[in-house]
């Protein structure tokens, strides 16, 4: 892992157990100056306890955690300058939305008329101007989440802890508010740390996200590299669906990509290199890198992997299909983008395809 | 008979058993007002013929009534005041912490609450002897803080574990420390429940006959224990008047802790969950 001067947090080998359970096992990662990282994986893989010892509240067993280069073991949470948006708010109740931004500045000791200003120029940072006076009970979940995102930028804290920050509002809302979040962290240029075990969430807010699964980090990366390139079965599944068939690897005569021959002897071509010979395989493919076409075109259809199928299923989601297509490799989902009507009719034979490139190889033992 | 009409009996059964309910818990309360003002100077059939508050002016004339309420007033508030400091000690304690026999220790506090309070007071008497404590005051005290501490920890207990953890982590990571952030946060947002425990342990002592009965001396005793030894001796209507003062004296108290220290429910609470 390499430190850069404008490392603004950095994870050394960090372990936290709870009796018997280790809900972080030994995890190494850094976010540079106005990074915003995600932190992605299911419930119990220990990205909220990542963030608990990254707040303070929790201390890891072992590992190093530090902040902006200052070591943060034994540092209480109000020793740290880190701002955490919680879940559910946590807006004081029983204060207007003035005194909660003002929570922390009194708190950190800004002059009383500096912290006037603040509160007026954070109230207009997140659109709320005129709002100061309300009480947070007769704000909206949208408007809430705004002033506590406030009070948690008003101290201007080295580095910004969101926890599943969009996952309490309703789908709707929710892609609003995840634009307005990213173009408000992005203004003040904070270092971000989203916790979540929403893709979506990861992918539309985060530069890179790092994947935790029972308590490891399996794959750090940019959205794109992590959906395209998974390196482990865990991660396809995890992130997007994957189509998996299950073969033998066999690499002879192609110059080391393995080819991986299916039960009834159809031959996958891929480019996956080091797999070894006789190796059990699963071979995941994303839905939406299949192509279908009519039987009649079929001999013109490019790619390396072509088969004939029948059309089992097929469910309009609007901007896209969804076929499930059944070929002698088994049942496959495949994604085609829609306009407005299925070019294909249940039980129509049609012949499928997809690039070498397309395809991931994982040996069966590895989950 | 059809359906319809047992429902509409039900529900007039029901009705009329609320309403008798609350006669039968009201009529001593209204006939010992009535009693209070009556002018007669012996006990005549209801209603009297005509009011007075002569009862009133014989009770405030009387020292002994006096002393008595006296002793009450004092034994409540200290008794209570001491038994919310330590019911907010605890409650915190043990919301904060998480360990084996947590659940034991919580029943264990509450425990008072089912042991009868003849069995304290007896049992009190004879341990204070023993230890040479023969202050009276200082012993019903003592009496009074152990029946009022269970509503002070149950009620703080209550009124904390209600509020989210989160409230005061969001605090301490704005920067305030533990105190700070129990003074400014925690606090505030137990206060109605620990006003409405304290209210509660108030009444209690207030009202208390059978622990102070144990521990009284004949120069320290509270109104209730004045109340019942001035039946024995003398029965008249004073007491009905009394006993209207007792009433009377800790409602205004409950409507004065509500103004100073539970406005804040009308304006930051409610709704917050």
């Amino acid at each position: 892992m390499e430190t850069t001067s404008d490392t603004v947090i950095k994870f050394t080998d960090v372990h936290k157990r709870y009796g018997a359970i280790h809900a972080v096992n030994g995890i190494s990662f850094s976010a540079g100056a106005g990074e915003t990282v995600a932190v992605l994986g299911p419930s119990g893989c220990g990205k909220t306890t990542t963030l608990r010892m990254i707040a303070g509240f929790e201390e890891p067993n072992s590992g190093t955690i530090e902040i902006g280069g200052e070591s943060m073991i034994g540092k209480r949470p109000y020793e740290r300058n880190v701002g955490l948006l919680f879940q559910h708010y946590a807006l004081f109740p029983h204060m207007s939305v003035r005194d909660n931004i003002a929570y922390g500045l009194k708190h950190r000791r800004w002059p009383k008329a500096t912290i006037a200003d603040r509160v007026e120029e954070m109230l207009s940072l997140v659109q709320l101007e005129g709002f100061g006076d309300r009480w947070p009970r007769q704000l909206s979940g949208g408007q809430q989440q705004r002033v506590a995102l406030a009070r948690v930028l008003a101290t201007k804290p080295k580095l910004v802890l969101l926890d599943e920050p969009l996952s309490a509002l309703d789908a709707k809302l929710r892609e609003e508010l995840g634009a307005d979040l990213k173009r408000i962290l992005t203004s003040v240029g904070s270092t971000t740390i989203v916790v979540t075990h929403d893709q979506n969430e990861a992918m539309s807010l985060s530069d890179r996200i790092i994947v935790m699964n029972r308590g490891g980090i399996d794959q750090i990366g940019s959205p794109s590299e992590i959906y395209a390139k998974p390196k482990s079965r865990f991660v396809a599944n995890f992130i997007g669906r994957s189509n998996w068939l299950n073969g033998i690897a066999n690499s002879a005569n192609t110059r080391g990509m393995a080819n991986v021959i299916m039960e009834d002897g159809t031959v996958l071509t891929t480019d996956s290199v080091g797999v070894n010979d006789g190796a059990q395989v699963s071979v995941g493919i994303r839905p939406e890198r299949i192509r279908l076409v009519p039987e009649s075109k079929r001999k013109a259809q490019g790619g390396a992997n072509q088969f004939v199928g029948k059309v089992a299923n097929a469910v309009h989601m609007g901007a896209e299909i969804h076929y499930e297509v059944r070929c002698v490799a088994g049942p496959l989902i495949v994604v085609s983008p829609s306009d407005g009507n299925s070019p294909f009719t249940l039980g129509e034979t049609v012949g499928i395809s997809f690039g070498r490139g397309d395809c991931v190889v994982f040996p069966e033992s590895v989950q | 008979m059809s359906g319809r009409n047992i429902d509409d009996l039900l529900r007039f059964l029901c009705k009329f058993i609320n309403i008798a309910v609350v006669v039968f818990l009201m009529t001593p309360i209204v006939v010992t007002a009535i009693m209070s003002l009556d002018s007669r100077s012996y006990l005549g059939p209801l209603p009297p013929p005509s009011l007075s508050l002569r009862w009133f002016k014989a009770f405030f004339s009387d020292s002994y009534f006096l002393s008595g309420l006296a002793t009450s007033l004092k034994l409540a508030v200290l008794s209570v005041s001491i038994s919310l400091l330590a019911g907010l000690t605890t409650a915190y304690a043990l919301d904060r912490s998480r360990f084996r026999g947590k659940d034991a220790l919580v029943s264990f506090f509450l425990s008072p609450l089912v042991v009868p309070p003849v069995v304290i007071g007896f049992a009190l008497l004879l341990f204070l002897s023993k230890m040479g404590l023969i202050n009276g005051f200082a012993r019903l005290l003592c009496g009074h803080i152990i029946i009022t501490v269970p509503y002070a920890i149950r009620a703080t207990l209550a009124a904390m574990s209600e509020i989210e953890d989160t409230y005061t982590e969001a605090a301490l990571i704005l920067g305030a420390n533990e105190r700070q952030a129990f003074w400014s946060v925690t606090f505030p947002l137990a206060r109605a429940g620990i006003v409405s425990g304290g209210i509660f342990a108030f009444a209690v002592s207030m009202d208390d006959v059978a622990v102070s009965i144990m521990l009284t001396d004949a120069k320290t005793y509270t109104l209730p224990i004045a109340l019942i030894s001035s039946m024995r001796a003398n029965f008249d209507l004073s007491i009905a008047a009394a006993s209207m003062v007792l009433m009377g004296s800790t409602v205004i108290l409950i409507i004065l802790l509500e103004k100073l220290v539970g406005l804040n429910r009308a304006m930051g609470q409610g709704g917050f969950r």
